[in-house]
């Protein structure tokens, strides 16, 4: 039973862990053997924590069988993107800059996750400072896919994407400024939830785009990330951004039903130059939840076209003032695709800078009107398949083009806007490949979208296949 | 879908062949003359504000703030009217 426990979702090892059919350190023990045979294939982690790790599975034993158990987190392996800074425990960010950093302090999400009672197991690999989309590491080497090694995992949160997939972890606290928990979890065949900008605090997070940065998980099914949203929402005067917004039970709210909600089909761009596999599985999702009895209806959002270059200017401004400092000391230590955007950010201009972020609010307006006759949008979360390790281009239907241009395309508006989306599994392609769906929602209606992607996942069965990894 | 394969170039291509093999980028590359003449204007503004670009770095910067430059016609066009920036700043 050890080890087909860690391929089992928080939601089913929650309750055993409560009546102690399973013990923590049992779990864990089954999960650090796991990494430490994937990790030469699929190299997920920067740092696994296996004593500190050992340390709280033994401590939450203990409180559990004192009968303080402290909720469905508890004693749950949980691994963490290294970019949030963890008491004690080496954040890199995925960079030589920061090689030597071990912070004294929790990121608030780390902190949340602890005081849940969850085990953190290790730092994941991650494109370095998150600037990217393929984790083609150069200072920690590139995190590979495990339903096809050859291949990246997405980013930036690869490493995080690829060890829930392939149950080195139960799932994985990640960040998302223009799709790095969305496009690594429909590369992996996993669940990514990016709550609203707000709703989870970016406090302890090394930044890419303070105005575009969000916190939120990476599971292997819905209910998981119902249950570990809940754990880390909330105000945090530590974070400026942070929302006061009250913050519902999503696990209690999941399991509503959804008939007579409204779902919206963009016309234009999110269908776009799509590979056809992919938006032929979206559609037929699409077809599986008018089913269920959602009400289906075609909708435009405007200055969608626009998105790539209010991206550029808002992460390169915001990424390069940022990096300054260490720009002037450390320059050498950054990897060579990273430099270049650091240094084109220098140089462009403030009107394009604002421009952009007014643009964003013309989004939000045209965003808004659209979520008054629909209820949660659904498209693709990514337009092409993950390419090879090293391979820069992807085919998107007609158009070849940029894997970072492909991969940011469809992710990027609910960066810009805030609004939450998650992607879940679909399908899989001919190559066995997986494909994700993606759905929004209104501002601070993470909930509905749970709501619908869990729906979804009940009545189909592919969050349930697994990479053949033997 | 249109039957013909299409190639996008864009602002990230750039960033993606500096990832991928920037020496051969910086071997092979000839800039169009605008690139040329922007990599002398980084060069004067780095100095103007005592930021170093270093002559490696200079050619690959100028080819890709062009490229950005060159993409964001669409959004410098829009007209806007009274909409203010978005902002992360609020009055406690």
């Amino acid at each position: 039973m050890t080890d087909e426990l860690v391929t089992r979702p928080i939601f089913e090892l929650a309750p055993l862990l409560h009546k102690r059919a399973i013990s923590p350190v049992e779990l864990f023990d089954a999960t650090l053997k796991r990494i430490q045979w994937l990790q030469p294939r699929l190299n997920s982690f920067i740092t696994v924590a296996e004593e500190e790790g050992r340390r709280s599975a033994v401590r939450a034993e203990k409180e559990i069988e004192r009968g303080q158990y402290r909720g469905p987190l508890h004693g749950i392996p949980i691994s963490i993107k290294d970019l949030f800074a963890t008491r004690g425990m080496r954040t890199t960010a995925g960079a030589k800059v920061f090689g030597n950093w071990t912070p004294d302090y929790d990121a608030t999400a780390v902190a949340r996750l602890r005081t849940a009672g969850a085990v953190i197991i290790g730092k994941t690999n991650m494109h370095e400072f998150a600037y990217g989309v393929t984790n083609d590491n150069p200072h920690y080497g590139p995190a590979r896919n495990p339903w096809d090694a050859k291949r990246v995992p997405g980013g930036s949160s690869g490493g995080s994407g690829a060890a829930v997939a392939s149950d080195q972890c139960s799932a994985s606290l990640a960040s998302d400024s223009g799709g790095s928990i969305r496009i690594p979890s429909a590369a992996c065949g996993v669940v990514g939830l990016k709550p609203t900008y707000g709703r989870v605090s970016r406090y302890g997070a090394v930044p890419l785009a303070w105005s575009l940065d969000h916190v939120g998980p990476i599971t292997k099914t819905v209910e998981d990330a119902a249950i570990f949203l809940s754990a880390i929402a909330g105000p945090d005067p530590g974070d400026s951004s942070s929302s006061s917004k009250p913050v519902p039970d999503y696990h209690d709210e999941i399991s509503a039903d959804i008939h007579g909600l409204r779902l919206g089909v963009p016309q234009h761009y999110f269908f776009d130059h799509v590979e056809p596999e992919i938006e032929q599985a979206v559609r037929q999702a699409i077809g599986k939840l008018q089913g269920l009895g959602m009400e289906v209806a075609d909708i435009d959002i405007a200055g969608l076209e626009n998105c790539a270059a209010m991206e550029a200017h808002i992460t390169l401004a915001e990424a390069t003032s940022y990096h300054e400092p260490h720009l002037k000391r450390q320059a050498d230590d950054y990897g060579p695709g990273v430099r270049t955007d650091l240094e084109a950010g220098r140089f462009l201009l403030a009107t394009d800078y604002v421009k952009s972020q007014r643009a964003r609010t013309w989004l939000q307006r045209n965003f808004r009107a659209v979520f008054n006759s629909v209820d949660v949008i659904v498209s693709p979360t990514l337009p092409a398949f993950p390419p090879l390790v090293g391979e820069e281009w992807v085919q998107s239907g007609s158009l070849r083009e940029n894997v970072i241009d492909a991969f940011l395309r469809l992710n990027i508006p609910y960066d810009l806007t805030g609004l939450p989306a998650i992607s879940l599994p679909c399908g899989f392609s001919s190559t066995g490949l997986p494909i994700g769906l993606q759905i929004a929602a209104r501002a601070f209606e993470e909930g509905t979208a749970l709501k619908v992607a869990y729906a979804y996942q009940q009545a189909t069965a592919w969050h349930k296949a697994q990479p053949a990894l033997a | 879908m249109e039957g013909k394969s299409r190639e996008s170039m864009s602002r990230r291509t750039w960033v993606a062949r500096g990832g991928a093999g920037l020496a051969a980028l910086l071997a092979v590359t000839k800039l169009p003359a605008q690139e040329t003449g922007l990599e002398r204007d980084l060069q004067t503004i780095s100095n103007l504000t005592g930021s170093k670009l270093e002559e490696q770095w200079a050619r690959p910067t100028a080819a890709l703030v062009s490229v950005i430059l060159d993409d964001s016609r669409s959004l410098r066009s829009l007209d806007l009217g009274e909409i203010e920036p978005a902002t992360a700043f609020w009055v406690r």
